[in-house]
């Protein structure tokens, strides 16, 4: 993906043994992963394997019963959503959550409050010129956009926040095929003016085509880690898609 | 058998009760607990099940015990038939209040119950000829054996247990789900043919009949009564008796109504705080235990029964899932074999035209894909045809017969099922709970067949339970069957839809995006499914973004841009259609 071998680069997000559950049904043991800035990771799997929960409770949206999550330098384990955020580590939810009843510009104002207090207005063009179609509706009620619409306007909302990692957990839901490639070309060049990204996705070769390193999950662990590249049609990742152990 | 032997507790507890109680204060309070109970086991059908607010059912306590002193006291009448007209005044009155508010949303009919109730004691204060102001009026007594403390008490315990088993019945068969359903998830209650105002109004009068039957009781255990005895405290009551007892629960609120009349009368200190104690319980429970008592107990409960949690993915058994929809197509009445038609149908928001004269045709048997870009108008489409949206032009046809101007339960009933693009569950009920919903159109059962528990409820739940049960079998979520819906992963909760949809026998499906979030093999099992859905006959349409998937399972494809058809046809056309490519599928 780069041009020039990648210098090492300091860790961005490191999750040690994350353990999470509901109720009594643990559902993440031992989840652990890194990643490193500017650093394009996709976290891939089947679904139940684990991975939204894993992402849920490294932002602070869910309880943890046990591991350790720091996120630049800092322990981010007991820290509130909000405090999270303000850090830089921005999620953007699956399944087109927007808030309804707010206009499409409003919504995108709340994404610019993590880094300013009272918004920020002059964000707005360089958010609309990457995605017009949210230029045209910058009025109408998020509600009145079609579901693909309202998860293009959750995506622009996570990158309006400037985060210092993004977040995606399926960015493709409900997305037609030309917009899924523009919405992961999008992230792949904030990875190149050194966002970092982590990226759950079910579209697999979508995902590792753009990603520098991949972690595999499997009911609730983190099975695997490797460069992207090496990945794509391996027999491991056909593996853990199709059962894993009757391959 | 936990719920056997909590069950066996309290019938020994209050069929000996009046043995234990010493003194008659304790009988006394005993028999009001089990008159505001007749009152508060039907309010929560109302509050708890349908999630219909009523705060003013006071308002009908009082009707109900002044209908009961005029007319068996002024009147003469025979105090069994006063009582019984005192429930008949009030169920009336009920249907004058629902009819014209049901239909608001809840805030607003919770308004108009208060002021309903604020305008009863006012009027039993103003109207003295009727109701001897507030001075009062004298309560007749039932003949013997009633006529005692003790007596009362056993008349009470029994219409009370009658009442209780009415509730009991009504939710556990299929009038219960579809109760459940429409306080969970309005949409998905619609889909399934549930009419929405219409259950809330039945609802609402049995409610209203057993709280003129309280307070018919309720004049006779207190000997006298005057219009401040129905302030809205009361009111406030019956509503926290819920709250803490367990909203949706049976007996649950039973013990939020014993804890809340006992606690002020036999700790002598309380007494003084009424409203105050009142207020604190509330608080705490709502704070500690937001399920109340009854889900604290029911939950401790299911711990002990639950089998460990694990992932189990989706295998559908596709042999089993084509016998399980070709059998419940036995059911009922042959399939029609015509198809569902939009012509020319337009609908606009604001100034926008979202779907712009197009015409499509579903026919029985076939796959037919709709794709285009995001906005395009596909899922307005979808709800056009199954009647979320009313058409600004344009018509809905299923063979010759016109459903433009119907809604969406009546399209259910004609056999037009959907899903959608996120999943519409009943997160409080399992998933054989919510598979079974996809049987209401198929119950003919009354509410008061129900509540009596008569053979034809029985027989339409064990038929539906088991067509239910074959089609989870047969889609791979057999052994969830007791899993509530709202634990379900993701693949799960999409299947559990479709499962759904397939319970009643449809002779369409819509399926609004039922590949999002699934993994490639998870997709290839759904074209699987969709496969034998079709083989069985039924019209299949499909809106989805995986073209891949869309183009290999689809027999015709429609491509909207903008609202308008842009190209129609076999999928190996509209895939090389250069429109198709430039606006949707890229090079």
């Amino acid at each position: 993906m780069n041009a020039f071998p990648p210098a090492p680069r300091e860790t961005l997000l490191e999750i040690e043994d994350l353990h999470v559950a509901y109720g009594r049904a643990v559902v993440v043991h031992g989840a652990a992963l890194r990643v490193r800035a500017g650093e394009f990771v996709t976290l891939l799997g089947r679904n139940g394997a684990g991975k939204s929960t894993t992402l849920h409770a490294m932002s602070g949206l869910i309880g943890k019963r046990a591991g350790r999550v720091r996120f630049a330098g800092q322990d981010i384990t007991q820290s509130s959503p909000r405090d999270i955020v303000r850090a830089g580590l921005v999620q953007v939810l699956e399944g087109h959550r927007v808030f309804g009843p707010l206009s499409v510009e409003d919504n995108l104002l709340i994404g610019t409050y993590a880094r300013t207090p009272r918004g920020d207005r002059a964000r707005l063009d360089g958010i609309y010129a990457l995605f017009p179609e949210m230029a045209e509706r910058r009025r109408q009620p998020a509600s009145r956009l079609s579901g693909g619409q309202q998860q293009i306007l959750a995506v622009a909302q996570g990158i309006i926040a400037q985060p210092r990692l993004l977040v995606l957990d399926e960015p493709s839901g409900g997305l037609a095929p030309l917009v899924v490639d523009r919405i992961l070309d999008v992230a792949a060049s904030l990875c190149r003016d050194g966002v970092a990204i982590l990226l759950v996705e079910q579209l697999v070769e979508k995902a590792l085509a753009r990603a520098d390193t991949c972690y595999l999950m499997e009911t609730g662990r983190v099975v695997h880690e490797a460069p992207a590249a090496d990945l794509l049609g391996s027999d491991i990742l056909h593996a853990t898609y199709l059962g894993g152990h009757v391959t | 058998m936990i719920r056997s032997i909590t069950l066996a507790l309290g019938i020994a507890l209050v069929a000996g009760l009046p043995f234990i109680a010493g003194n008659l204060y304790y009988l006394h309070i005993a028999t009001m607990i089990g008159v505001y109970w007749v009152l508060i086991a039907t309010l929560n059908l109302l509050v708890g099940f349908t999630g219909t607010l009523s705060v003013g059912h006071v308002g009908l306590l009082a009707v109900g015990a002044y209908a009961f002193c005029i007319l068996a006291g002024t009147f003469g009448w025979n105090p069994y038939l006063a009582l019984l007209a005192g429930g008949v005044i009030c169920a009336l009155l009920g249907l004058l209040l629902g009819l014209p508010s049901l239909r608001l949303p809840g805030f607003y009919f919770a308004m108009l119950t208060l002021a309903f109730g604020l305008i009863v004691s006012e009027l039993a204060l103003a109207e003295q000829w009727l109701t001897n102001g507030s001075v009062g009026l004298q309560a007749p007594e039932f003949p013997a054996p009633f006529n005692t403390p003790h007596g009362l008490y056993w008349l009470v315990v029994g219409i009370g247990g009658f009442i209780t088993w009415m509730t009991w019945n009504l939710a556990r068969f299929m009038w219960g789900r579809a109760m459940v359903a429409l306080r969970d998830s309005t949409v998905a209650a619609q889909s399934v043919a549930v009419p929405i105002y219409r259950t809330k109004l039945i609802v609402f009068v049995f409610s209203g009949f057993s709280a003129g039957l309280a307070g018919g009781l309720y004049a006779t255990s207190q000997s006298y009564i005057t219009p401040d005895a129905f302030v809205v405290n009361v009111g406030i009551y019956f509503f926290v008796a819920i709250i803490i007892g367990g909203r949706g629960l049976i007996l649950g609120p039973f013990v939020g109504a014993a804890v809340l009349a006992a606690l002020p009368a036999l700790v002598g200190p309380l007494a003084k705080y009424g409203t105050f104690f009142y207020g604190l319980v509330l608080l705490v429970v709502v704070l500690v235990i937001p399920g109340g008592f009854g889900e604290l107990i029911g939950g401790l409960a299911a711990r002990l029964r639950q089998a460990p949690h694990k992932h189990t993915s989706v295998v559908p058994d596709l042999e089993k899932l084509r016998h399980a929809i070709t059998h419940a197509h036995d059911y009922g009445n042959a399939r029609a074999g015509v198809a569902l038609e939009a012509e020319k149908v337009t609908r606009r928001f604001g100034g926008l035209v979202a779907v712009d004269a197009v015409s499509l045709e579903l026919r029985p048997g076939e796959v037919h894909g709709l794709i285009g870009p995001n906005g395009s108008g596909k899922t307005t489409l979808l709800n056009l045809i199954s009647g979320y949206y009313s058409v600004d032009g344009g018509a809905i046809r299923l063979g010759t017969r016109e459903l433009t101007g119907t809604g969406v339960q009546p399209r259910a009933r004609l056999g037009i099922a959907r899903t959608f693009q996120t999943p519409k569950l009943v997160r409080a009920l399992s998933v054989l709970d919510n598979a079974m919903l996809g049987g209401w159109p198929d119950v003919r059962s009354g509410f008061m067949e129900t509540a009596f528990a008569g053979p034809r409820p029985r027989r339409e739940e064990r038929e539906i339970r088991a067509r239910a049960r074959a089609m989870l079998e047969g889609i791979g979520l057999g052994d969830v069957l007791g899993r509530r819906a709202e634990v379900l992963e993701h693949t799960a909760q999409r299947f559990l839809e479709i499962a759904r949809a397939l319970t009643m026998r449809p002779d369409f499906i819509l399926l609004d995006e039922p590949a999002g979030g699934l993994t490639t093999a998870e997709i290839a099992t759904l074209g699987d499914i969709i496969g034998v859905i079709r083989d069985a006959g039924i019209g299949v349409l499909l809106v989805e973004h995986h073209t891949d998937f869309v183009f290999r399972t689809c027999d015709r494809v429609t491509t909207l841009n903008l609202g308008r058809i842009i190209a129609h046809g076999l999928p190996k056309d509209v895939s090389r259609d250069p429109e198709v490519v430039r606006v949707y599928l890229g090079a």
